[in-house]
């Protein structure tokens, strides 16, 4: 009787303990994700047949916990920061659209899991996640793959969230205009070159930028449509071709992204690092 | 490099406070301190002048000649912070900081943050929650100067520093102002410690703008006589305000240059003082130019 | 040259610049030609403001003892070794009433205080 009190003391003390430290990590929204998830996984196990749709419910309360921890917000900093205010929405448009993903993307995750443990047939839980969501997780990988590898960034660090949010298009014309700055001086022909370069490259970010919204799309679509069937199943009774025809689309865009960024990568691997900066003689 | 700050603003209301009548410069090279009792308006006032409150209509200011209107990407892009509640999210560490908004501004270099997060002895891969206050100043101040800012606005930077660090970040602010490219805007309640170092003062009361001026002539104005409390009735017309206690008296006049009782002892007076007669409403807005 | 300033003091700083120079003109220090610290370098290192230094330069240019070459910086004038030693003998005076005011409020007569010169002076 004396060792199970004991112990029982002992292991609430263990409890208290690793909520405190979790709310020194992540604060009160730490503590409510592991509720959540606790929540979700008990519900889970204790409904077999309802798991499916039940799940779902529970697997958005706890995908928004999630992402409440995961993409950077920037409060105040997006006031004492230089934007515009068109700048200024237009960082708030790409954080709700980086958001959005990030959710779809935890939910699908969470899905996977649960439908596992739920007992739903693995095989056909397999073939819709991979089918799904591969063109999606392709892109995404080849985008952080291209950032790692991408030299440039060794110049001019930037991370992939400050991509998103002002575009390599109006980073890459930075480059240029600080190319031609600091070239004043000197006997300008980098100078030169870097302005006839200039117009070329924006019409060259332009165009990738098209391509990648388009890619983006087409990944989304299958996606959405199988994240959970409640979301998608009008669509799908009246035209089951749309998932095939966006599934193929999907494919398709990720196959052609891949390709484009693996070329981009190997380009860069080859130029190792000469931006044209080592043609200005000048001094700062 | 001339005029990097140049603020107007004749009435600004926010949750019941108002601003009246700002109007003052900062010229780089130079360090301005904004003073004011608490609850005067300085918070207010740098919040509207970093953009973190909206200028109303008829309210201008001017960062490095651009202005909030119309080119207030370019107006931030010259601005350095430095604020007691750092805006910067507590979960990220300095190195990550620096590389996820830094690159928002078009002068940053990431070496120089780096050479300051070293020189700072600021480890650059702990979350920033886990640093000590002096450090998340420093922090602050190395991401500001990291980007070539002509203007450093500061609220309150040194408040929970001990004065070890205080010397340190004052050290530092000392460099960047002998290179005359970066003019700094610094509210604090030290008002002692920096009544030597601050070129030029501007003192708030109640929302309004008492004076701007540099720090000597404002000090010269004004004169503190002490001494037996018998002999002020001999200067009561010249006497503004008087600050009595069981031992001593105390008694503000303007320097007008006219003599004063030799046992009555008369000496300029230190920013402390004046702050003291402002709070008593001594000192008001119509007697003092500038 | 050493300068030494105190916030604490009943002087403005740029009045202790101002008597420290001209202290260490007359004890011959400062020599003519020598060269004053810049008016930023002498800011920053004495942890104050610039327009302090700036006002002491002047003050001190004004009164003849300093002057300013542009670009270049502030230099000591050559000084009338007269006019110095006018300068000290008019410091010993007023030092000398300070201390006689002293004496007499110590209650010394004036034979108490000549006995006490010429004691210091023996001592010397």
């Amino acid at each position: 009787m004396k060792r199970r009190k004991h112990f029982g003391g002992y292991f609430l003390f263990l409890v208290r303990e690793t909520l405190f430290r979790i709310k020194e990590l992540w604060g009160w929204r730490g503590i409510a994700m592991i509720f959540t998830i606790a929540y979700m996984l008990i519900d889970t196990f204790e409904s077999q047949t309802g798991a499916e749709i039940r799940s779902l419910t529970f697997q958005g309360i706890g995908a928004i916990w999630m992402i409440l921890i995961f993409p950077p917000r920037m409060g105040k900093l997006l006031y004492l920061l230089p934007f515009s205010v068109k700048e200024r929405m237009r960082y708030l448009r790409t954080y709700s659209v980086t958001y959005l993903s990030f959710f779809v993307m935890i939910f699908i995750f969470l899905g996977g899991i649960i439908f596992l443990i739920s007992g739903y047939p693995y095989l056909l839980w397999v073939r819709s996640f991979v089918f799904c969501t591969f063109p999606f997780l392709m892109l995404y990988s080849g985008i952080v793959v291209k950032n790692i590898s991408d030299t440039d960034r060794r110049q001019y660090p930037a991370s992939g969230w400050f991509f998103s949010t002002r575009g390599c298009w109006q980073q890459e014309q930075d480059n240029v205009s600080s190319i031609k700055e600091d070239c004043r001086g000197a006997a300008g022909i980098a100078a030169k070159k870097a302005e006839k370069t200039e117009g070329e490259e924006k019409k060259e970010r332009e165009k990738q930028g098209w391509f990648m919204a388009f890619e983006v799309t087409c990944s989304i679509i299958p996606l959405l449509q199988c994240c959970g069937n409640w979301m998608f199943t009008g669509l799908y009774r009246i035209a089951p071709w749309t998932f095939y025809v966006g599934g193929v689309l999907a494919y398709v865009s990720a196959i052609a992204g891949l390709i484009i960024y693996w070329n981009r990568i190997s380009e860069q691997l080859k130029r190792k690092g000469n931006t044209g900066k080592e043609e200005c003689v000048c001094n700062l | 490099m001339g005029t990097v700050l140049d603020v107007r603003i004749p009435r600004l209301m926010r949750e019941g406070f108002a601003l009246k009548e700002i109007e003052f410069q900062v010229e780089a090279g130079y360090l301005t301190a904004l003073l004011g009792v608490n609850g005067a308006g300085k918070t207010t006032l740098l919040s509207a002048i970093s953009g973190l409150i909206p200028l109303p209509d008829g309210a201008e200011v001017l960062i490095g000649g651009y202005s909030f209107r119309e080119d207030e990407r370019e107006a931030k892009e010259c601005m350095g912070f430095v604020f007691d509640d750092s805006p910067f999210d507590e979960g990220m560490s300095a190195k990550l900081t620096g590389e996820m908004y830094g690159p928002y501004y078009r002068k940053w270099d990431a070496a120089k943050f780096e050479a300051y997060l070293e020189r700072f002895e600021i480890p650059k891969k702990r979350a920033l929650r886990k640093l000590s206050k002096g450090m998340k100043m420093k922090f602050q101040l190395a991401f500001a100067l990291s980007h070539a800012a002509s203007f450093l606005i500061m609220d309150e930077p040194a408040a929970s520093l001990d004065p070890i660090f205080r010397d340190e970040f004052m050290d530092v602010l000392s460099e960047v102002l002998e290179e005359e490219c970066c003019g700094i805007l610094l509210s604090s309640q030290l008002v002692s410690e920096l009544e030597a170092k601050a070129d030029y003062t501007v003192m708030l009361h109640q929302g309004e703008q008492l004076f701007y001026d540099s720090t000597e002539n404002i000090l010269d104005r004004y004169r503190l006589v002490r001494g037996r409390y018998e002999l002020f009735p001999y200067m009561k017309s010249r006497i503004l305000g008087t600050r009595l206690s069981e031992y001593t008296s105390e008694g503000l006049i303007l320097n007008d240059g006219d003599p004063v009782r030799l046992d009555l002892e008369c000496v300029r007076p230190a920013m402390e003082d004046i702050m003291y007669y402002v709070k008593q409403g001594v000192i008001k807005k119509g007697t003092v130019k500038g | 040259m050493q300068f030494v300033v105190s916030g604490q003091s009943t002087l403005p700083i740029y009045e202790q610049i101002i008597g420290q120079v001209k202290t260490a003109i007359v004890a011959g220090e400062l020599k003519q030609g020598d060269m004053l610290p810049s008016i930023r370098a002498l800011a920053k290192d004495l942890q104050i403001s610039v327009i302090t230094t700036k006002r002491a330069y002047e003050e001190l240019e004004r009164e003849g003892l300093i002057f300013s070459v542009s670009g270049k910086g502030f230099y000591v004038c050559e000084q009338n070794t007269d006019l110095l030693r006018e300068k000290k003998l008019a410091m010993a005076e007023k030092h000398m009433l300070d201390c006689i005011k002293e004496c007499r409020e110590a209650g010394m007569e004036c034979g108490d205080i000549m006995e006490m010169v010429e004691v210091l002076l023996d001592s010397e």
